[in-house]
């Protein structure tokens, strides 16, 4: 009976799995295009390490584009992985962001490890976003 | 190079830096804290991929399956 019972349930789970996969949503050239706009403007913007005030700025913009992005992927159907990999680069783009808020004096060395962290996760987003179904 | 490697090369690579005041310890914390979210950056993107993987193969099948029909259906 329990052996009954456990192999119902894996055909249950590989069922999901299957079907989670077949209905995944595909390939979107807006939700493209913003995590390459993050990845470019993480690397653009070491270039303004050395200028506080600018890269203030560069810390928020970047925080914006994360959550316009998680906003824009999170209300697509059967989107979750993509709104899961938004949501960690808000998280990350969101901790630049407060370092400048409660620091007037960070590190230009803070600044670009930041940037480095926060443009390897999108290059690491985009590359799977881009093999998305078409 | 895997991305726990990766991630553990990186760990050094701040630790030194903090070792060396190139960094305060709120950049330093913000930086590990940083670490961690790579980390599940890229088991979601693995996920991501595994499913795109199963989508392929199984859109393949289903292609090869109705293919397979079309030509029974042809000889019927």
């Amino acid at each position: 009976m329990k052996t009954l019972f456990a192999s119902f349930m894996m055909l249950l789970l590989s069922g999901c799995v299957l079907l989670d996969a077949y209905f995944m949503a595909g390939y979107d050239t807006n939700e493209y295009a913003l995590v390459n706009k993050i990845k470019t403007k993480a690397e653009l913007s070491v270039e303004d390490c050395k200028d506080v005030k600018k890269s203030r700025q560069n810390a928020e913009d970047l925080y914006f584009i994360a959550i316009e992005m998680k906003n824009f992927a999170e209300n697509i159907p059967r989107n979750v992985d993509t709104t899961k990999l938004a949501t960690n680069l808000v998280e990350l783009t969101k901790q630049g962001k407060e370092q400048y808020a409660k620091d007037s004096n960070v590190s230009e060395i803070f600044c670009k490890l930041k940037l480095q962290q926060i443009s390897r996760s999108a290059e690491v987003a985009q590359k799977v976003i881009g093999k998305k179904p078409r | 190079m895997n991305y726990l490697q990766q991630i553990a090369q990186l760990f050094e690579e701040y630790t030194f830096a903090y070792n060396a005041r190139q960094i305060g310890p709120a950049e330093y914390k913000s930086l590990l804290e940083g670490l961690e979210i790579e980390k599940v950056v890229s088991m979601n993107a693995a996920e991501l991929e595994y499913k795109e993987n199963l989508n392929l193969a199984i859109n393949t099948a289903i292609k090869a399956a109705t293919s397979h029909l079309g030509t029974l259906q042809h000889f019927v």
